[in-house]
């Protein structure tokens, strides 16, 4: 895949993130207030199989400033930004090192580390351990939300292979 | 479609998520009576959670009220763009905790003092 075409992709896919993320915020969810799906990450699984873990960690980071200054205002920075780099280099590093998970663990994985990142960042700016006291029902929200977009991201990357468009590789599935 | 390390790895995170819940539950039997309110990580102020009275907090990024009713406290009205911390319901046990991000709040429940902790 040459320069141009990368740098066209990575901007059309930090544009799909935002949408996704737009709709996300428009579902509420009445366990914990602010809890999300995280229906970018799909995008994020996506691009470490097609563009390399590098490109998909900025995309992700871009996506996740992008998104917060327009949903969550200004304080919510830190906490998608942080949760954004974690979770996709995470996802990265397993995808590259490790051919035992397919994009479903990969997705619960990433969308764990989101959630952990996002109650450090809380624990850091609040300076009080007790956050931690949300940690159990964030992971079990992540594996919830990771595997529904675990399934999202495995199904495209079935059809992806099929697009000559992207070079030829398995992408994992 | 899911692999057999997949199965693993979701199965052993609920079993953490229920372990550190118990977990979280042991810090709730302290004798605990009074509501920390946290403003950017040092303390704003303690009410006892005996008395009913509704607390005004003023912060430079906005204000609300803290309703304490039948010993247990509330954010009943906030000035915060999102309204979390009014949708996260009441607290009394020393493991619960309201935390407003916009108005860099944290609420936790705490024992009286390190004095009567003691006389307990």
């Amino acid at each position: 895949m040459n320069k141009g075409k990368k740098v066209i992709l990575m901007g059309i896919f930090i544009a799909l993130g935002l949408v996704l993320q737009y709709i996300e915020s428009l579902i509420p969810i009445a366990v914990l207030p602010g809890g999300k799906i995280g229906l970018s990450n799909i995008v994020t699984i996506i691009n470490i199989y097609l563009l390399g873990p590098w490109n998909a960690i900025i995309i992700a980071t871009l996506r996740a400033f992008l998104g917060a200054l327009l949903f969550g205002g200004v304080s919510a920075i830190p906490y998608s930004v942080v949760g954004a780099i974690l979770s996709s280099s995470i996802m990265g590093y397993m995808i590259k090192k490790t051919d035992k998970f397919s994009p479903v663990g990969i997705s619960v994985l990433g969308a764990i580390t989101h959630n952990f990142g996002q109650i450090l960042v809380a624990m850091a700016i609040f300076m009080s351990f007790k956050i931690i006291v949300y940690l159990p029902v964030l992971i079990v929200l992540g594996v919830l939300g990771g595997f529904i977009t675990g399934i999202c991201a495995l199904k495209i990357l079935k059809h992806i292979k099929k697009v000559s468009f992207f070079g030829k590789d398995n992408f994992g599935v | 479609m899911t692999t057999k390390y997949d199965r693993i790895l979701i199965i052993f995170l609920l079993v953490f998520a229920i372990i550190l819940y118990c977990f979280t539950l042991c810090f709730a039997f302290d004798v605990s009576d009074t509501v920390r309110v946290s403003l950017d990580g040092k303390e704003y102020g303690r009410y006892s959670l005996l008395t009913d009275e509704d607390v005004k907090i003023f912060t430079e990024y906005g204000n609300c009220i803290l309703s304490i009713k039948n010993r247990e406290a509330e954010v009943v009205s906030s000035e915060c763009p999102d309204k979390y911390c009014e949708n996260m319901g009441k607290i009394s046990k020393g493991s619960q905790v309201i935390v407003c991000v916009p108005l860099h709040l944290v609420i936790d429940v705490v024992g009286q003092s390190s004095v009567d902790k003691v006389a307990y």
